[in-house]
């Protein structure tokens, strides 16, 4: 008996490395029906939001970056992946949040790549407010012609939607 | 406990030590996922036509007259018809709104107005909203005289006006085009927003 709690004590001693998230909000953009293509980019940095085609559309001038926070040993370096293009959708409409960056403050921020993509490192601080992956991107709006597509859009809106995914890798 | 029970019972343990060394190896790696939202919403646009009393004859020296123009069938009454000549009808204004389908709206509006031919003004009075099947007064920017949803149809979106023009007791002052965007002049103000 005492082996087994050695050996367990072992094997549970790696520290564990895990996250919480907060969601990016473009927050609410009033349209013009027919107004064609839009874009609107939301700098991770600032949470500052950029919109083209201002006569049939109308954005915040600021949103919410999406961020999640890294838990972990400080001291501990890391390698941070993400993906270029989230989706989201209102069931029935889908529009791509792409040229997605992030941003850990002290460093510039960076465009994502894909999953397998190391695009950032990082040592874990002893400060959380530190260990923050902030995530901003463009929202583009295609192919709606004219209908009203009026609604909530999420990644998780069912559809073709999809979250950013941030890919923590202890080294 | 016998050798055989004890490697037994020690080949269990390293094997259940080796399965929870694996596991925290491989747990050098962690996926967040960060969801991402927007609300679309369709933008409200009016387009406005003018309310029209139309023409309107005195005799010298005319006096007060109070000329309402119907907001539901444009129709034209006048309290003094003996020193005035009204005509039968006018057309009442309207504000044609666009938005989001089914989305509920507010609609205020102020009272009065003020028609001006550049020197001498005229005050209009109780303006009235219409639906197509309500009517109801204005009570001011900020207090919804009508609640509606938006349809579908644009002709399902139309609010009509009708006002009342006070003609003092001294009478007109001077003939010509009077309205409310002549220098002196003040337009009806409606608000519409969603709810």
């Amino acid at each position: 008996m005492k082996k087994f709690f050695l050996i367990a004590f072992l094997a549970f001693s790696i520290p564990a490395n895990y996250a919480q998230s907060v969601d990016l909000n473009f927050g609410a953009i009033e349209f013009i029906v027919g107004g064609g293509n839009f874009n609107a980019t939301l700098d991770p940095v600032t949470g500052s939001i950029a919109c083209n085609n201002s006569s049939y559309f109308t954005c915040q001038s600021f949103g919410t970056p999406g961020n999640t926070t890294i838990l972990g040993d400080s001291g501990s370096l890391i390698s941070i992946r993400c993906r270029a293009t989230a989706r989201i959708s209102n069931g029935s409409s889908t529009f791509d949040v792409g040229a997605s960056e992030v941003y850990i403050v002290g460093q510039s921020k960076v465009r994502c790549t894909g999953l397998n993509n190391e695009i950032l490192t990082h040592t874990i601080s002893a400060n959380p407010s530190s260990n923050i992956i902030y995530w901003g991107g463009r929202l583009k709006v295609r192919g709606t012609g004219n209908s009203d597509f009026s609604g909530l859009y999420t990644t998780n809106g069912g559809g073709n939607s999809r979250p950013q995914t941030i890919r923590i890798v202890f080294l | 406990m016998n050798n055989t029970t004890h490697r037994t019972y020690s080949l269990q343990m390293l094997f259940v030590a080796i399965i929870l060394l694996a596991a925290s190896i491989k747990s050098n790696a962690t996926e967040a996922q960060i969801d991402a939202s927007v609300t679309f919403t369709q933008a409200l646009t009016i387009v406005a036509e003018e309310l029209e009393f139309g023409i309107f004859e005195f005799s010298l020296n005319a006096s007060a007259n109070e000329i309402t123009l119907s907001s539901s069938d444009d129709s034209i009454t006048c309290s003094n018809t003996s020193e005035y000549t009204c005509p039968s009808s006018g057309k009442s204004g309207a504000i044609d709104i666009a938005g989001g389908v089914g989305s509920l709206i507010n609609i205020s509006c102020e009272p009065n107005g003020v028609v001006s031919n550049g020197s001498d003004t005229l005050t209009l009075t109780q303006v009235k909203l219409y639906t197509g099947t309500v009517e109801t007064s204005c009570a001011g920017i900020g207090v919804p005289s009508i609640s509606l949803a938006l349809g579908g149809l644009s002709t399902q979106n139309i609010v009509k006006l009708g006002a009342k023009l006070i003609i003092p007791d001294t009478g007109v002052g001077s003939t010509g085009e009077y309205t409310t965007s002549n220098s002196g002049g003040q337009a009806i103000a409606v608000r519409v927003l969603y709810q």
